[in-house]
């Protein structure tokens, strides 16, 4: 019978959870120790929760998960060059977990889901000038916190340089329609073909006088342009903001993408769209722009892992996306670096010492005395004298 | 929100053994296969725990003598035209094994270790290399054998219903077990390779309370032997597996006066070597005489085979070192062995090729019947590998020349939507209903030396449980839900035991009927056969087609053995 787990020397790769035939085992994973590939990521989103989900195919909750910091993951599935994957634990093993083919599985279902209008909660309504990657990533997040947003955009489609940038930069344009109009269904109103003009003197007063109480600029390369008018700019050109919140010179004024950096990846810049939005969250509550977004990251130890049983990466089929049965296998890949195994269901354990016999930290103690059965030959049940 | 749907050609039900043998012939004839399996994915069942040893017939045997001697153990009672298919194809398939990497135990003169079994003067296993590793080895080999055919695998999907077109089937249902998220599965034909369940023994066997009695009678097929269990003898606190090596090799059954009492007055010519139902009995009139506990001793296994024994690797190994550590030394303390039920040995009755009656299911592994009640240690890896590969090519070549049915998802909404209502809800917990089923079980009039009136006993607990317990039974995650359908589906197969087993009113091989202790030789030989019928389980008696069968019963394995009636009479109430 299933005895103990040595907290201490158990590194949450979740060989039990994956062995046990008899689902005795969970993992917990919320830890303040941060996994490579979060470290790694300019959105910070949680593979290892996601992919701990996914292992118990927990499809949607996955997907929630990836959309607390990756608002459109099936463009990142496209466009992003994973840097998550490169220190990836698994890398010492055998090869990194595809997390570009599990976010491109997960984009899938996403872009397929049909959303309905997110109620309105806040009066005040927030303008993202520049329907781009930091612009619709800020409308994402501000919308589905419940305020009215107008998205700006110049052109006559979103999508900034997803869509209109140089081929290599460009993403699915039914990926883009399908997100744009997603965000539509929530609430969001998009005003197409409407260039703002941020050098003239007087575009954030006039914002102002239409309700509008924060402002993401969010349009794109700034440099060897016409400066916004009112913003403190940095020596190349680009909108100075705080890195943490992307807050401007001006208190309701905040740049994210490549209008406040001189490199922006799109990914960088959905990761900017969404800190934006929750300064914005922050400030229109009354408290400081940055509450709650200074998180500090604690990395995970590296742990000898020779011992698991190696396992072939799934690459994805069509545009690197994983079919289902591949994702969730790909997903049983993961170590989840830092998390915990715990004996959840004790009452089905058979004994198979399977757990203990796969764990890579000798962490788990299973007691070779088995469960009380029935005893056929005592007097209850073999009747009379024993 | 979006309900996975699968498609595919060929669905096969479990993972184990004969599922991946099965889906491995499948796979040549069509596009796609489908493995749903409620474990994990690849844990390959209970093969994967195996030893690994497989009942052979090595080139240098011959096939009838085999055929007549398995005749002569199972009492007449042997399905002799698929038991000549399982041992033609055995030395194939084993071969197949080696030609996948996988190496069985050769002497020093470079011999196949065989062990002969039960006593017989014929049948035996190959065992495989190292002792320990076998099951995990076959596992491995297998897998690999599958790399670059066009077969998907799923694990922890927990499948409930089989859904039909008319008396067709067209795919499944299930869930996740892990999420409570539905799946849908549409399919040319399904495969069940599934056990037929068990009382979640202490022997390795917990996870087979499986739902396939409720999966196969729901979807129209007939089930076949369920009056046969394999009871099995078991250290009373610990695992131990290699029972059917240790036996041929001197290990030993004895009382509290150290008598080898099958030897001594129950079977002089067989003594401990004797299928594991026959030492039961012993056993059980043993304590029943005050002669009680029963220890199980290796000191006559020569010296020279200990290496052979001694657990060289996997959980036998560290079980080994952990009960040493203990201070429990299983070759040289006395240790206490008690029965139990583990398994069903029923099945579904299928043809030669694995179909059944209802078009598109089929069956394969130890979800059709072979043994009845007795058995050969390592017949279910040489089943599970001969039929897996058989109904694989018959199920494939059936899928390839058909149309895809359609799938009624209204339909199997409904079907999965009787197990889903109950996820979320307070309840009697499944652990419960397993407890309570067992404990039913327990009673040797029930499980050994069977009575009517001791199954009549059982049969009456079990409809207050089924109308008390069953519908008050409550899964507060999916974890539980999936609990709770073994733990269904393990009532229905104790119903089915208990009414076979009434039906069956006389004793013959893995059969003991306190009440009929003697064989019917009034009636033809027959089958104990169970349909559903307006939801309840109908019983019928068929004839083994004899004329058909190349041995005609003339000698029983039953008959080496004296259990003294006035001794047996004890357990009638």
């Amino acid at each position: 019978m299933i005895s103990s787990i040595n907290e201490e020397a158990c590194i949450g790769c979740g060989a039990c959870v994956k062995t046990c035939a008899l689902d005795v085992f969970r993992l917990d994973t919320h830890s303040d120790k941060t996994a490579p590939c979060m470290a790694a990521c300019p959105a910070r989103n949680d593979f290892r929760e996601i992919n701990a989900l996914l292992q118990q195919s927990r499809l949607d909750e996955a997907l929630d998960c990836l959309k607390r910091t990756m608002p459109f993951p099936a463009l990142a599935g496209e466009v992003c060059s994973h840097p998550c994957e490169k220190p990836c634990s698994r890398h010492r093993l055998d090869s990194s977990v595809n997390i570009r083919g599990i976010e491109a599985f997960l984009g899938k279902r996403d872009v397929a889901r049909s959303l309905r209008p997110v109620p309105r909660r806040h009066v005040f309504k927030v303008a993202v000038i520049g329907a781009g990657a930091a612009g619709l990533s800020a409308a994402w997040y501000l919308t589905e916190a419940g305020y009215p947003v107008t998205i700006f955009e110049a052109e006559a489609q979103a999508g900034g340089r997803m869509r209109y940038g140089a081929p290599e930069e460009r993403a699915d344009p039914a990926v883009l329609d399908a997100y744009a109009s997603q965000l539509q269904s929530m609430g969001a109103q998009f005003r197409y073909s409407c260039p703002l003009q941020p050098w003239r003197e007087h575009w954030l007063e006039e914002l102002e006088d239409l309700g509008f109480r924060a402002v993401v600029l969010a349009v794109g390369d700034v440099r060897g342009k016409k400066p916004p008018h009112g913003l403190a700019c940095t020596a190349s050109g680009s909108v100075r903001v705080h890195p943490l919140t992307c807050q401007t010179s001006v208190r309701t004024v905040f740049a994210a993408g490549h209008a406040a950096s001189d490199t922006s990846s799109p990914v960088q810049a959905m990761a900017a769209g969404r800190k934006a939005a929750l300064a914005i969250g922050n400030i229109l509550q009354g408290a400081n722009p940055d509450m709650g977004m200074n998180v500090r990251l604690h990395a995970v130890e590296q742990k000898d892992i020779s011992s698991l049983e190696k396992l072939e990466r799934r690459e994805g089929g069509e545009k690197g996306v994983l079919p289902l049965e591949d994702a969730l296998e790909e997903a049983v890949r993961c170590l989840t670096c830092g998390s915990k195994a715990r004996i959840a269901y004790p009452d089905d354990c058979m004994t198979c010492f399977a757990c203990e016999v796969r764990c890579p930290a000798g962490a788990i103690d299973v007691d070779p005395f088995k469960e009380f059965h029935p005893r056929h030959l005592d007097r209850r049940f073999i009747g009379g004298a024993k | 929100m979006q309900a996975i749907t699968f498609k595919t050609d060929v669905l096969i039900i479990g993972g184990g053994f004969a599922g991946l043998w099965a889906a491995r012939q499948a796979s040549t004839h069509v596009k796609d296969v489908l493995i749903v399996d409620k474990g994990p994915r690849d844990w390959a069942g209970l093969g994967g725990m195996s030893g690994g040893d497989m009942i052979t017939l090595h080139e240098d045997q011959d096939i009838h003598e085999w055929l007549d001697e398995v005749v002569f153990f199972n009492d007449g009672l042997c399905d002799q035209l698929m038991m000549l298919d399982t041992l033609r194809d055995s030395l194939p398939r084993f071969h197949d094994y080696e030609a996948m990497g996988h190496t069985f135990s050769r002497d020093s003169r470079g011999r196949y270790v065989r062990i002969p079994q039960r006593g017989l003067a014929h049948v035996s296993l190959t065992t495989s290399s190292p002792t320990g590793k076998g099951g995990i080895n076959m596992r491995a080999a297998l897998l690999r054998s599958l790399e670059g055919c066009s077969v998907r695998r799923m694990g922890n999907i927990m499948i409930t219903a089989i859904t039909r077109n008319g008396n067709r089937v067209s795919g499944a249902v299930g869930f996740f077990n892990r999420s409570g998220e539905p799946v849908f599965i549409s399919a040319k034909a399904v495969l069940i390779t599934t056990g037929t369940g068990g009382w979640k023994a202490s022997y390795l066997q917990n996870s087979m309370a499986s739902g396939c009695v409720e999966l196969a009678l729901e979807a129209g097929a007939r089930l076949r032997n369920f009056e046969f269990i394999d009871n099995w003898n078991v250290p009373k606190l610990f695992a131990w597996e290699g029972q059917t090596v240790l036996l041929p090799l001197g290990g030993r059954f004895i009382n509290n006066r150290n008598e080898e009492f099958m030897a001594e007055r129950y079977s002089p010519v067989l003594g401990s070597k004797t299928d594991t139902q026959y030492n039961i009995r012993g056993m059980v009139l043993e304590v029943k005489a005050g002669r009680g506990p029963i220890v199980f001793d290796t000191s006559r296994i020569p010296a020279e085979c200990m290496e052979e024994v001694t657990p060289a690797a996997g959980w036998m190994k560290l079980n080994n070192e952990k009960l040493k550590k203990l201070g429990v030394d299983f070759f040289k303390d006395k240790i206490e062995w008690m029965p139990q039920p583990i398994a069903s040995e029923g099945g579904i009755a299928t043809e030669l090729d694995g179909s059944t009656e209802v078009e598109g299911l089929f069956a394969a592994g130890t979800a059709q019947s072979l043994p009845t009640g007795v058995y050969f240690g390592g017949l279910s890896i040489c089943h599970c590998a001969t039929s897996g590969h058989k109904t694989g090519d018959a199920i494939g070549r059936y899928a390839a020349n058909c149309e895809t049915p359609f799938f009624d998802k209204e339909q199997a909404q409904m079907l999965l939507q009787r197990e889903l209502c109950r996820l979320g809800r307070t309840g009697i917990a499944p652990k419960d209903i397993v407890r309570v089923t067992q404990e039913l079980m327990a009673p040797v009039d029930v499980c050994i030396m069977k009575s009517a009136g001791g199954l009549q006993r059982a049969l009456q607990r079990l409809e207050e449980v089924k109308h008390e317990a069953l519908p008050r039974m409550g899964a507060e995650d999916p974890h539980y839900l999936c609990k709770m359908v073994e733990a269904r589906g393990m009532l229905m197969l104790t119903e089915a035991y208990l009414r076979a087993s009434l039906e069956r009113t006389e004793s013959r091989a893995g059969h003991f009927r306190a009440d009929y202790p003697q064989r019917d030789e009034t009636s033809p030989l027959y089958w104990v056969e169970i349909r559903r019928n307006h939801g309840e389980m109908e019983l019928v008696r068929v004839p083994l087609p004899l004329d058909s069968y190349p041995v005609k019963p003339y000698r029983y394995y039953m008959d080496q053995f004296t259990f003294p009636i006035e001794e047996v009479r004890k357990f009638l109430h």
